[in-house]
């Protein structure tokens, strides 16, 4: 039943924006001078982030599935974050 | 061939799989083989029982030599050397290779049985795990015999001694290879645990009624599905760093901070990895032996999932005040730290709750049990000590820190675990142990435990990182007391080992069910008490079935994949250290074995008994395959964020990056990328069609797919080998850029280069028709992988080749 949401049309708008957003982040790395570092990673990091999300959303499907498959990745996402934070911060003084 | 012929050639292969399929599942094949390709729960949990107590034997004899060393001032019985190896192999033995396996063995028998499946998810996988532990040991034993010696930087194997630089020997990187072997063990059987308290339990048996043991281990298996990828990641990294020459724990960049964060994103959780479920089956013995139902289920069980397993990852850099970590981060995990007694303290006072008023029987196993709760009240007390950042700072690294951990590591781990020795060993083997034996062998293990990390706990001067003192510093006399305490305590295990033979042999038969429990383990009912809740426990308060277990016929059929695979592993491991044509034949074992997992799934020879519909709140929608699935993804996002924290830190670390153009042909990495992104949508045709019932179209996307994943994997190697020759000096050994670059690299690839395996397989298996439009799970599966290796792609470009 959840296959019958899924269109073809839809998978391949999602492909032509995750390539069209990799492109972006190329266009972003050569306009963006690296000085800028803030800015820079910034732009491209959103752009990633979004590119993953689509993927997350469309082709491992949890659009169309119950939203208790979203259990896995909600729970992971938060010790994903505890490691990142604690790692990061940690030579911050 | 007209179709007659056809069919009848059809006819006699289904009816040689037939025969094939029937032989693999005869109970009564020769001994030996039917205990090396077991896939039975019950049996892979003997399994793991002896094998613990084996490597038991060898942590408990280098914990003697410890001790006997440090038994008198400017000792000689052990060089340095010596110590410093017996020092780590104890400890990494007794926390990885005894302790949680100790735990992991009673989980694989009884949870099944506690829950009413028919076996755990992925029998085969839990043969695997079993064997990628039991050689993960002997591989990481074996550096005992190689020039140099064993492992030496101590159980945390702390950067940068653990470089090749301070340990030159082959035993360090023995001890990273047996390690990786055993994360690769715990995540599987992390996945299959968990798979089977989620989604397989018998009708009726909601959370609330969910038998403590059960609960606490899926708490027990979650910690380490998260905790595990952090270590595994660095271990990886610490094997390349000694057999590569990458700098990641060795340079100013990486440095030892590095590795402290992810061993101890591990090693913090892992200490309630050891106690949990020796702490469930406390539970279950208070129960028991108090005539009472668990006091306040419900709070200990909330305490357990949103207090201990979130708080434990969050405080794990407590290990780390002396680092030089961030100084607010230091008060957050100093506050966080003493929160987390919190739910320490609701276990224990419910605990002490479920005995007030019971009918108390000091049996063995309660004995146990109550010197379980008596340590761990001990080790807890100190540990807030510990937990100040104040304190801390002053403590760290004496004594009194090792009798800290040992109060709660092998204090309330090993009594709870003996206790539930006592407890259910009865239950495998229809024989009792004699009472008086099993509490004279209390009372010893009691009084010699507290012989030997008391007097520790006031040693709060002596390092404990040296393996001899002057005679000045005045602690010889409390350390001949811990030597005759360890000695004793190591012969009180006589007495644990005399009991269990007992109980194998020769002890008086227990009847089906001798505590008089009706927990469904003991009474094979799970039906009856999901009826009777919360009435259980109440002993006699369920009639009982004399014994007649439901599983006991249900058996899963024999496999040798599993050996096979962890066979060739250890041999490939150990011959990179001993000799190569060793690591040759590990290889054509460890493909024999693939091999046979492959056959056996192509051909579906492999066949696990049906599991009825039952409870599975929240994931009524799920298949059990699907959780699993997820849960090996979740597994995945923590190895690849773990290596990505990594790469975050050492940019933070290191100020000078060179700029990616400088290195990298970006316009190649992208085109490449775009071929990796755009194998994504065949994968996802591929499945489409297969839903649609187009076999064609299935195997024409997949074979797409394969030629889009197999070319970028070409286009990444040429990248590499563009690099060594165009630019040499940029090498894994030439700096954290070089490091840092091949090795996620290099591990992102493995993922693709297992992704493209299995679409050999779901070609191979496409083209003879073995998917429909209604059976195509394994399809539906390596989408959901396929995505997910896209997806670390989408972050690693940028961050290799933009940032």
């Amino acid at each position: 039943m959840e296959e019958e949401k899924m269109r073809v049309g839809t998978m391949v708008a999602v492909w032509v924006y995750v390539l069209l957003a990799t492109i972006l982040e190329v266009v972003a790395y050569y306009v963006i001078p690296l000085s800028s570092s803030a800015l820079h990673d910034s732009v491209i990091s959103i752009i990633a982030l979004s590119s993953a999300a689509a993927v997350v959303i469309f082709y491992m499907e949890l659009k169309y599935r119950p939203r208790w498959e979203a259990l896995f990745l909600g729970t992971t996402l938060f010790f994903v974050l505890d490691l990142l934070l604690i790692w990061t911060a940690s030579l911050v003084h | 061939m007209s179709v007659e012929e056809r069919l009848s050639k059809i006819e006699k292969r289904l009816t040689a799989i037939e025969k094939q399929v029937s032989a693999r599942s005869k109970p009564h094949a020769s001994w030996l083989k039917y205990w090396l390709f077991t896939t039975d729960h019950k049996q892979v949990g003997i399994l793991y029982f002896v094998t613990s107590f084996y490597f038991l034997f060898i942590g408990g004899i280098l914990a003697i030599l410890m001790r006997t060393q440090l038994a008198f001032p400017l000792n000689n019985f052990l060089t340095g050397a010596t110590y410093n190896q017996a020092v780590s192999m104890h400890g990494l033995i007794m926390v990885l290779w005894f302790l949680s396996p100790l735990g992991a063995a009673f989980a694989n028998y009884f949870i099944p049985l506690q829950i009413g499946a028919k076996d755990v998810a992925f029998p085969r996988f839990n043969a695997f795990s079993y064997w990628m532990y039991a050689f993960g040991g002997l591989v990481a034993i074996s550096g005992f015999f190689v020039p140099g010696g064993a492992a030496a930087a101590g159980w945390t194997n702390y950067a940068p001694l653990n470089s090749k630089l301070f340990l030159p020997g082959g035993g360090e990187t023995l001890i990273g290879l047996g390690l990786l072997m055993l994360w690769g063990s715990l995540t599987m059987g992390g996945v299959n645990l968990i798979t089977t308290i989620l989604v397989m339990r018998a009708p009726g048996m909601t959370w609330m009624k969910v038998p403590p043991f059960t609960f606490f281990t899926l708490v027990t298996q979650l910690m380490l599905l998260w905790s595990v990828p952090s270590i595994f990641s660095g271990t990886l990294a610490l094997v390349v760093d000694r057999a590569l020459g990458s700098l990641f724990f060795v340079s100013a960049g990486g440095s030892s901070v590095l590795w402290d964060h992810m061993w101890w994103f591990f090693g913090h959780p892992e200490v309630y990895v050891v106690i949990l479920p020796g702490l469930g089956a406390a539970a279950e013995i208070f129960s028991v032996f108090s005539g009472r139902p668990l006091y306040a289920k419900k709070a200990i069980f909330l305490a357990l999932a949103l207090g201990m397993l979130p708080f434990s990852f969050a405080i794990y850099a407590h290990h780390m005040y002396l680092t030089g970590i961030n100084a607010l981060q230091r008060e957050f995990i100093t506050t966080n730290t003493e929160i987390n007694t919190l739910p320490s303290g609701v276990i224990v006072l419910c605990f002490a709750a479920t005995m007030i008023g019971g009918a108390i029987k000091f049996k063995t196993p309660m004995l146990m049990a109550l010197g379980s709760i008596a340590t761990f009240i001990i080790g807890g007390i100190t540990g807030v000590f510990d937990s100040s950042l104040f304190l801390d700072v002053q403590l760290r690294g004496s004594y009194q820190v090792v009798s800290h951990f040992h109060y709660i590591m092998v204090g309330t781990a090993e009594f709870a675990l003996f206790g539930a020795i006592y407890y259910w060993l009865p239950r495998w083997t229809g024989r009792m142990y004699n009472e008086k034996v099993g509490k004279i062998h209390f009372i010893l293990s009691f009084v010699f435990f507290n012989m030997i990390f008391l007097p520790m706990t006031f040693l709060f001067e002596m390092p404990r990182r040296i393996y001899t003192y002057l005679p000045a510093t005045g602690w010889g006399p409390l350390n001949l007391i811990e030597t005759i305490g360890a000695w004793g305590f190591g012969l009180a295990q006589i007495l644990l080992l005399y009991a269990m033979i007992e109980m194998a042999t020769f002890g008086k038969p227990s009847g089906p069910n001798p505590w008089n429990v009706s927990s469904p383990e003991w009474t094979g009912d799970a039906e009856a008490y999901v009826k009777n809740y919360p009435a259980v426990y109440a002993t006699g308060s369920v009639a009982l079935d004399g014994g007649v277990h439901s599983h006991a016929h249900a058996s899963t059929p024999l496999n040798s994949s599993p050996i096979l695979i962890s066979a060739g592993l250890a041999l490939f491991f150990a011959g990179l250290v001993w000799a190569l044509p060793i690591s040759l034949v590990g290889i054509v074992i460890a493909f024999w074995g693939v091999g046979v997992w492959f056959k056996d799934d192509l051909y579906g020879l492999f066949k696990v008994p049906e599991e009825p519909p039952g409870e599975k709140w929240p994931l009524n929608h799920m298949s059990h395959v699907r959780v699993g699935v997820w849960l090996t993804l979740a597994g995945e996002m923590i190895l690849f964020t773990a290596i990505i924290g990594s790469y975050l830190f050492i940019r933070e670390n290191v100020p000078i990056w060179p700029p990616p153009a400088s290195i990298h042909n970006i316009h190649l990495a992208t085109f490449n990328t775009l071929l990796l992104f755009s194998s994504a949508m065949t994968v996802f045709m591929a499945l489409y069609s297969i839903r649609n019932g187009n076999r064609n179209g299935f195997v024409g996307w997949m074979i797409g797919s394969f030629a889009l994943g197999a070319t970028f994997l070409s286009i990444k190697m040429y990248e590499w080998w563009d690099l060594l020759n165009k630019n040499p000096s940029f090498n894994i050994a030439s700096g954290l850029p070089g490091s840092t670059y091949y090795f996620m690299t290099g591990i992102h690839a493995a993922h693709i280069l297992v992704g493209l395996a299995f679409m050999v397989f779901l070609i191979t298996k496409g083209l003879k028709g073995g998917f429909t439009a209604q059976n195509h799970d394994a399809v539906e599966y390596f989408a959901l992988y396929w995505a997910f290796v896209d997806i670390v792609w989408i972050f690693l470009f940028p961050l290799l080749y933009l940032i």
